[in-house]
């Protein structure tokens, strides 16, 4: 059973197909929801539902995920939206961060992998609000325009291919939320007059965003799929004494296997030989930040904002985790 | 680029859409889904395909705006969804077709009164310092074999099930070392039923770390030994995969 030459190419076909089937659905809520914000929520109503200034901003950033709980499949999009729409980047960037580990669904299926284990649910989640808050308060005095790679909505950042040049002269579009007006904008914004036009406006952007982040997260299932195809589970197994090595094999591990948040924990209760402490950098880091969110990161971001997002969240959880090791229960 | 090639690459990109709907439709009406996602997940992927193919046959009306590396990276990801097809049955299951009475309803024991559990339950029970609650003859368990030099030496072999929580890619083996009760080891991949009790592991070395093809990471019950009071060889399940574990009788075996 074990034994055919092509296991391991038919194996890293197998779970590249499985993450990516799993993650579809998410990526294409996310994208719907980023569509709908795109065509039907004024950005004037969006910056009112934010606070401007930064830390009130970080905490409504921090909620929004028990709101509107989104895992990190589909979260890319969202906050895309969000910020060409006028949200601080404060909260959007700690919405994007905190969703996929401060929501009830992440928090339910931890207590149930846990077994009823309340201080693992509660650690995580401290651990992952903590991260996000810190990444959301570093980048609090950024613009959309300096967070993203397309600020106002255009070139590779729209996709949606229904040739209205819509990102247009938004209210939004205010030295506050850094997104500048489009020059040269001649085509009505969205959402267009009528119902059948609405309607295809959500779908033609529905389609650009989940062919753009669709194709990130097929990227991002390969790595993914390749290591753990090509990597033996005993590697792992060298480093489950030590404390420090443990927490960082983990952390690697959390980036490099791309799991989804609401599944994570079941794996990390399976590591039974591994410490508390190890555990719980896997389940804060994993969902802020894997191999298919780094590659959906370079897509929408800046250079400086990816290196924050990729340097920033890693350093938190490793310092959150140790200091767990050293003092904790 | 061109626009006429422009349109192509957003229709080939709508085109790419309905094919990985029709994937997805086709998994779920056939037997395989399982081995790719929880079975949950069920409603979600046939909502998903559904959408999926009214936006791809929307963008054939009106093509997205194109791009070469993503149009590339959908090809790919349809190419590997069929190469997966052969490939999406590891534990040996496909081709069983017809129910086994082991797979009906869950009953507590088995006709001589061993408790039927599976591995994931089993190794909780032992985990928690829980075995005494059930002071019959012991448990009966299933999954498949695999042989390793070390257990080998020491007259024991690993038997595992595989426990997926959302998709293939999270799934790890759980498992447990086992003295047959003739000493004769099964072959390595076989599945076989195996009935009797866990005992503490005798000597001071530990069980070895086992690998198990297609999953990251396996875990074997440290500290114990299931001494086998018989070992039969059993036709792998129609669903080999542990998707659910309880934690009183009847488990969910």
């Amino acid at each position: 059973m074990f034994d055919a030459p092509l296991d391991g190419l038919g194996f890293f076909a197998l779970t590249a197909t499985a993450i990516f089937l799993e993650a579809a659905p998410f990526l294409l809520l996310g994208s719907f929801l980023a569509a709908l914000i795109e065509c039907f929520v004024p950005p004037e109503r969006m910056q009112r539902l934010f606070p401007k200034r930064a830390v009130p901003g970080v905490l409504a950033g921090l909620f929004a995920g028990l709101f509107l709980p989104v895992c990190e499949c589909g979260i890319v999009p969202i906050v895309r939206r969000m910020l060409t729409k006028g949200v601080p980047p404060a909260s959007a960037m700690t919405y994007m961060l905190a969703a996929p580990i401060v929501n009830p669904v992440v928090m339910a299926s931890t207590y149930t992998a846990f077994q009823g284990d309340w201080f693992m649910v509660a650690a995580r989640t401290a651990m992952g609000a903590v991260t996000a808050l810190g990444v959301g308060l570093a980048l609090s005095r950024l613009s959309a325009r300096d967070i993203l790679l397309h600020p106002a909505g255009h070139g590779s950042a729209c996709a949606c291919g229904c040739g209205h040049d819509h990102g247009g002269p938004n209210p939004g579009d205010t030295p506050d939320s850094g997104v500048a007006p489009d020059s040269g904008a001649s085509a009505p914004a969205c959402p267009p007059a009528g119902t059948r036009a609405r309607i295809a406006a959500v779908c033609s952007h529905t389609v650009g965003e989940f062919l753009d982040m669709g194709g990130m997260l097929i990227l991002g299932s390969l790595f993914a799929a390749a290591f753990k195809t090509l990597t033996p589970s005993t590697v792992l197994t060298l480093f489950e004494t030590d404390p420090l090595l443990s927490i960082m094999a983990m952390m690697l591990l959390a980036i490099l296997l791309s799991l989804c948040s609401e599944a994570d924990a079941f794996v990390a209760a399976s590591f039974t030989t591994f410490p508390a402490s190890a555990k719980l950098a896997f389940l804060a880091l994993g969902p802020m930040l894997d191999i298919k969110l780094a590659i959906m990161f370079q897509a929408v971001f800046t250079r400086r904002v990816v290196t924050a997002l990729l340097v920033v969240p890693p350093v938190m959880v490793f310092v959150l985790s140790y200091a767990l090791a050293l003092f904790g229960p | 680029m061109h626009n006429i090639q422009k349109n192509l690459l957003g229709r080939l990109d709508a085109l790419l859409l309905l094919g990985l709907a029709l994937f997805m439709a086709s998994l779920l009406s056939g037997d395989l889904y399982w081995h790719y996602l929880h079975p949950r997940f069920r409603p979600l992927t046939a909502a998903t395909s559904l959408v999926m193919a009214g936006l791809g046959l929307f963008a054939l009306i009106r093509p997205p705006r194109a791009s070469g590396g993503r149009t590339l990276a959908f090809a790919l990801m349809l190419g590997l969804a069929l190469a997966s097809l052969p490939a999406a049955d590891p534990f040996g299951s496909r081709g069983d077709a017809s129910r086994t009475a082991d797979e009906a309803e869950p009953v507590p024991e088995d006709e001589a009164g061993y408790l039927r559990i599976n591995t994931g339950e089993l190794y909780d029970l032992a985990e928690n310092n829980e075995l005494s609650r059930h002071p019959g003859p012991g448990f009966a368990v299933r999954g498949f074999v695999r042989r390793d030099p070390e257990l080998d030496k020491r007259g024991l072999f690993g038997l595992y099930r595989v426990a997926l929580f959302c998709c293939f890619a999270d799934a790890t083996a759980v498992g447990l070392a086992v003295r047959p009760p003739d000493g004769i080891l099964p072959e390595d991949g076989a599945w076989v039923r195996v009935a009797g009790r866990l005992d503490p592991l005798p000597g001071d070395a530990p069980l070895p770390d086992i690998q198990v093809p297609g999953v990251f990471y396996a875990s074997t019950l440290p500290g114990f030994v299931f001494d086998a009071d018989k070992a039969v060889p059993v036709p792998a399940p129609r669903e080999p995969f542990m998707f659910e574990w309880r934690v009183s009788p009847p488990y969910a075996y």
